[in-house]
């Protein structure tokens, strides 16, 4: 730059012994007025548009996600469009893909509100989050399974069919769920348990069951699936050192699985009955989110 | 609405992939069941019914046809009885397609949605009479000849005097409505097809012999209204309201007009002289008058409301029609000039490939597929199979935009990745123990035996699953039933003896049930599993001689095996070295037990032998749609090994 400029400061024609170096130090301090506007202009915009970039790009993922599992048949599409608008759902068919609805809870309910004072304007907001729908159909539940570790997702809601017609089914699932929950809590940093709802869909059908007997009828299932599991065939890929841990569901012991033992492992898991047709998840949910956000 | 009720569709519906029901036309209730089934049997399970060649797909009375968008996410499925051969089906759903998604394309883009606000009904009304009205033509030729009885003959001979009788009722109409010049013919042509249309088949026969009817109008007038009321009323499905007097009559004929008006406007097919008669009708309606002696005043009250409320009902919907054919016109267009253009403008597509955002075309996956197709060949994937995934991949791609700087190898990648991973992932859980478990029932202990062709290592697999179960703890008895090949069941008894040998101090108990060389397999079989039974063992592992796939004479006495035996599994050991012939080899066993048993799974063998070519998995499912439930991978009784599927899919797209 300092070669093409003349350079009209006084300092350096003063004294011509300094020589160059103070010529070019002369130069920089005296540009003339483009520079002068482009530097200007950069200091100005850059950092605006590096806070553009890196927003945008942020602001899409930072909603809190609720990833919706189970299996096919369940319900979660339908409580998810219910959860959305409070009333009774939308028809839907067999899901293939995920899909995500942006949904809001009353700000007072949220987890954090508890700290704030009653007449804080902040309590008429709304909490907003994402609900993410995840198709059921074996095939496709690796969907589900591949996103439950993402850091977005503040909580599983594991939606099944009260009349539950296959335990060994929807109970399979279930465990690979828990493990998959079991692994990303124990290999995170954070102490923050990870949460899984089981919400028991369809209860006003006349086949159902209370949630209470639900909860008994997994437990059982789960602790046969942990058995012949822990003694099946080892995969292909798998040497068979070392990661007995990680292939085994709850607490170390050999006894009965329950959903309590869970906890030490970082997962919450809480049973919830209700039914789509009547609208009632919006309400009955609301809690529970409200409590993970 | 009331004559929509009669539609030959049952129904009509667009869902997203996502599962969300986004709009849908009932006429007639279909449980949202034979939907679902469609669904997980066809898009998710990629299964196809025989003789279907993936274009339609039947369940219970129901018949559906569908046609997917890409881009936007969207199926588009129409039901309807299995007994009618409606031909227009196809380009219903690709002309519906094609409107909403012009339509309603903005709103789908939206990220988190899933409801849209339409108002869509119009539209596929207007759609739908246009092509049961174009089909109308050819379509009762068929039903014509069988199902309709004598009466319409009857009619021809009376009316038609005048012109040569006419081979075809649908032909003949099409020739002579615009031979006409009348105004009266005008004006009848119209009410024979409104009736024909929204009935099925036989009806519509009947409305196009009334067409031919009509047209020489000189004939006694009186007879028409009554000739037309009761020709429908001779097909089965008409309603009551249909058989009324004049006046109902004459409000069908409105109907019918403004459709034909809209016909006019948009398509070239021979009932565009319906049109130009619309645009005075009130005209028409007095020469016609005029023209006729007055004597028969029902005849002229029906038409001055007809053609009254037709000016009307015209008005409103030829500004439908036209945004209709419009918006098709366009979408044509587009799909035409997206075509022609694809391969000029070498700089700006080869600038377009760079940054992507790019609409995939077929013309820009050739070059990726073909690459793909390479690859899955090399892995040893069978050329049948391997050309069908990418048949389907390449569907699910067309239409979709890449990502911005995103080359299509990467889309094209990851879609072959994702359809590899649904191929392989079960339906259910493949666990074994548990289902042994849970399975037996009372005394009979789980049976399982083992097929496949020769050499491929049924014995072998077969001590090595036994080697699995004794150290569970279970009480095994091995059965040998290779009554054909010498040296099976002394192999059999060396495994056994080597079995016990290992795990007797484990506690496992194992035994062999032989009845040596010649017998009937299926009854020594049979005896097996009641010995079994007898002595309380807890699974019968069954062994079987070897068999040539395509020997008719070998594989047809698996039927009467799987009857006798009636084993719990039934397990294909199929060799991962094979290639071409692994799709034929699984078909063919599969089909081998007769139409209400098939096989439950797969042993793949000697899978240590080909290093990352295991195309042989692949081949196998997709035959089959039955999963993989073992690898051998080694000589020792301890080398089974289940299938990690992203190992799989890793090794295969290495």
């Amino acid at each position: 730059m300092d070669s093409t400029l003349p350079s009209p400061n006084p300092a350096s024609s003063i004294s011509p012994s300094t020589s160059l170096y103070d010529s070019i130090l002369a130069s920089m301090f005296a540009p003339p007025p483009t520079v002068l506007i482009a530097t200007i202009l950069a200091i100005f915009f850059v950092p605006i548009f590096i806070h553009f970039i890196v927003f945008r790009s942020r602001s899409s993922i930072s909603l809190p996600t609720f990833l919706l599992v189970g299996p096919a048949a369940s319900g979660k599409t339908s409580l998810m469009t219910s959860v959305k608008t409070g009333q009774p759902p939308a028809e839907t068919r067999t899901s293939q893909a995920p899909l995500s609805l942006e949904c809001s809870i009353p700000a007072s309910i949220a987890g954090t509100s508890k700290y704030r004072s009653v007449n804080d304007p902040s309590l008429k907001a709304h909490k907003k989050f994402l609900l993410l729908d995840t198709p059921g159909h074996g095939k496709l539940r690796h969907i589900a399974l591949t996103r439950i570790s993402s850091p977005a997702i503040r909580g599983v809601i594991f939606v099944l069919d009260s009349s539950l017609t296959d335990v060994r089914a929807v109970a399979g699932y279930l465990y690979d769920v828990l493990l998959t929950l079991q692994n990303s809590a124990t290999s995170s940093t954070t102490t923050q348990p990870k949460k899984l709802l089981v919400a028991c869909n369809k209860s006003d059908a006349f086949t159902a069951l209370p949630p209470s007997k639900i909860q008994k009828l997994l437990e059982d299932e789960i602790t046969k699936i942990r058995v012949s599991r822990s003694k099946g065939i080892l995969d292909v890929e798998d040497d068979g050192e070392g990661n007995d841990e990680k292939e085994w569901l709850g607490e170390g012991g050999e006894g009965p699985f329950t959903f309590q033992s869970m906890e030490e492992v970082g997962v919450e898991i809480e049973f919830k009955g209700g039914s789509v047709e009547n609208g009632e998840w919006r309400d009955r949910l609301s809690p529970w989110i409200g409590e993970c956000l | 609405m009331a004559d929509a009720a009669r539609s030959a569709l049952d129904s009509f519906e667009i869902i997203t992939t996502s599962g969300i029901l986004l709009w849908s036309k009932k006429y007639a209730s279909v449980n949202p069941n034979i939907v679902n089934s469609f669904i997980s049997d066809v898009l998710i399970e990629e299964r196809v019914q025989p003789g279907s060649d993936g274009k339609w797909y039947k369940k219970d009375s129901y018949t559906l046809k569908w046609t997917s968008s890409n881009d936007f996410g969207l199926i588009f499925i129409a039901v309807y009885q299995s007994l009618l051969q409606l031909t227009w089906i196809d380009e219903l759903l690709d002309t519906v397609k094609k409107l909403f998604t012009t339509l309603y394309g903005e709103q789908l883009k939206k990220p988190h949605t899933s409801t849209i606000e339409c108002h869509f009904d119009d539209y596929f009304e207007n759609r739908m009479r246009e092509l049961e009205k174009k089909a109308g033509g050819p379509r009762p030729i068929a039903s014509n000849v069988d199902s309709r009885s004598t009466t319409p003959t009857i009619v021809k001979g009376q009316w038609d005097a005048p012109p040569p009788p006419p081979p075809m009722p649908g032909i003949m109409k099409s020739h002579s409505k615009p031979r006409t010049p009348a105004p009266s013919g005008n004006l009848a042509t119209p009410a024979t097809p409104e009736i024909a249309r929204p009935i099925s088949p036989a009806p519509g026969s009947g409305s196009h012999l009334l067409s031919v009817n009509k047209r020489p109008v000189r004939g006694s007038r009186g007879r028409r209204g009554p000739a037309s009321a009761t020709y429908p009323s001779s097909g089965e499905e008409v309603s009551p309201a249909r058989g009324g007097g004049g006046k109902k009559f004459g409000k069908n004929t409105k109907k019918m007009r403004r459709w034909d008006a809209d016909g006019n406007a948009d398509e070239e097919d021979p009932n565009t002289v319906l049109d130009y008669s619309a645009p005075n009708p009130n005209s028409t309606d007095e020469e016609a008058e005029r023209g006729r002696d007055g004597t028969r005043k029902v005849d002229y009250i029906d038409q001055r409301e007809w053609g009254s409320k037709t000016s009307k009902g015209e008005f409103v919907l030829k500004d439908l029609d036209m945004e209709v054919s419009a918006i098709l016109k366009e979408s044509n267009q587009k799909d035409t000039s997206a075509s022609g253009s694809s391969g000029g403008l070498g700089a700006f597509s080869l600038f377009r490939n760079l940054v992507g955002g790019k609409v995939l075309t077929k013309a820009d996956l050739e070059k990726p597929m073909a690459a793909m197709l390479d690859q899955l060949l090399k892995k040893n994937v069978a050329r049948e199979a391997a050309l069908q995934v990418c048949d389907s991949v390449e569907k699910s791609l067309i239409g979709q935009k890449t990502g911005s700087f995103q080359s299509i190898e990467v889309p094209v990648r990851a879609a072959v990745e994702a359809s590899l991973r649904k191929i392989l992932t079960p339906t259910n859980s493949l666990d074994l123990l548990r289902e042994i478990q849970t399975k037996r029932s009372g005394r009979r202990p789980y049976v399982i035996s083992i097929v496949g062709v020769n050499g491929v290592g049924k014995s072998t697999n077969l001590s090595k699953i036994c080697f699995f179960l004794l150290q569970n703890k279970y009480k095994v008895l091995v059965a040998a039933c290779d009554t054909f090949r010498s040296g099976a069941v002394e192999q059999l008894r060396v495994h056994v003896r080597n079995l016990k040998e290992l795990t007797e101090r484990e506690g496992g108990v194992v035994e062999l049930y032989e009845k040596g060389y010649g017998k009937d397999a299926a009854n020594i079989a049979k005896d097996a599993v009641a010995h079994g039974e007898a002595e309380g063992y807890d699974v019968v592992l069954i062994d079987t001689a070897g068999r040539r796939h395509n020997d008719q004479r070998l594989m047809s006495s698996l039927e009467k095996f799987a009857k006798f035996a009636n084993p719990d599994k039934i397990l294909m050991v199929g060799e991962a070295l094979v290639g071409t012939d692994s799709v034929l080899q699984a078909r063919n066993f599969n089909a081998a037990f007769g139409s209400d048993r098939s096989l439950d799974g797969f042993i793949i063998s000697k899978c240590d032998t080909v290093g990352d070519m295991i195309g042989t998995l692949i081949s196998m499912v997709f035959a089959t749609g039955i999963p993989v439930l073992f690898l051998g991978v080694g000589q020792n009784y301890q080398d089974l090994r289940t299938l990690n599927i992203s190992w799989a899919v890793k090794l295969l797209m290495s």
